[in-house]
């Protein structure tokens, strides 16, 4: 797996996409460091889960529970670091 | 079977007419079977066709069957439940009135109060529909 964080966040941006049928969004249009829920790129709760089975599913990291997902679901930058912290104990 | 048609309500927030579902006949932890005969009452038939909406509604209501029973003894029970969103869906085709459709649906993640559900109608041997939903669960 690569770790570098420039190609994670390339990567989750293009999943993001694909798993939520985002349309007329590139992943160009998702800033690093933006907000994913309600302002930002505008995601509800429910598309949390989709983000839980991305982390999961390409990445092999686990979100235990909300306390953990609430911090690591915040913007691309904080799944990137989250992903880099797991894999690279 | 495990819960019986006239036990089904205990199960599901749904009422008649919107019980899309009559029996639960299997379920472990993450894979529930349910089966459901279409009667001449069903509000969703249209010429004698059940039209998808009701098969996509009959994989939410096995779901949250399936769930209900599995963690009945749970400190957590459900209470009620919404359709977040369906995925990848496909339909081969449509049961018609007087048959009986089984469904499996499988939990392919869970995350709190979040599932994503993969479900497959089918009449006899042949698959119906084929579909991922997103549900959340309230308790």
């Amino acid at each position: 797996m690569n770790l570098d964080p420039e190609v994670l966040r390339r990567e989750i941006k293009e999943y993001i996409i694909e798993e939520l049928n985002l349309e007329d969004i590139t992943p160009d249009d998702i800033e690093n460091d933006a907000p994913l829920f309600v302002e930002g790129l505008g995601l509800d709760s429910i598309d949390a889960l989709e983000l839980v089975v991305i982390m999961e599913r390409y990445y092999g990291v686990k979100i235990p529970n909300e306390e953990v997902g609430r911090k690591v679901l915040q913007s691309i930058n904080t799944m990137v670091d989250y992903i880099i912290e797991e894999k690279g104990q | 079977m495990i819960i019986e048609k006239k036990h089904i309500g205990r199960y599901i927030p749904q009422r008649d007419p919107f019980i899309m579902v009559d029996e639960l006949i299997q379920a472990n932890d993450i894979r529930f079977v349910t089966k459901f005969y279409i009667d001449e009452k069903n509000l969703f038939l249209d010429h004698q066709e059940l039209r998808e909406f009701a098969l996509i509604e009959n994989i939410c209501q096995s779901s949250a069957a399936g769930l209900s029973y599995t963690r009945r003894n749970s400190h957590k029970r459900f209470k009620d439940g919404f359709l977040g969103g369906i995925k990848n869906l496909k339909l081969n085709c449509l049961p018609r009135m007087g048959e009986t459709i089984t469904t499996e649906v499988e939990i392919i993640h869970e995350f709190e109060n979040m599932f994503l559900i993969s479900g497959s109608v089918y009449q006899g041997e042949e698959l119906l529909l084929t579909c991922e939903v997103k549900l959340a669960a309230t308790y």
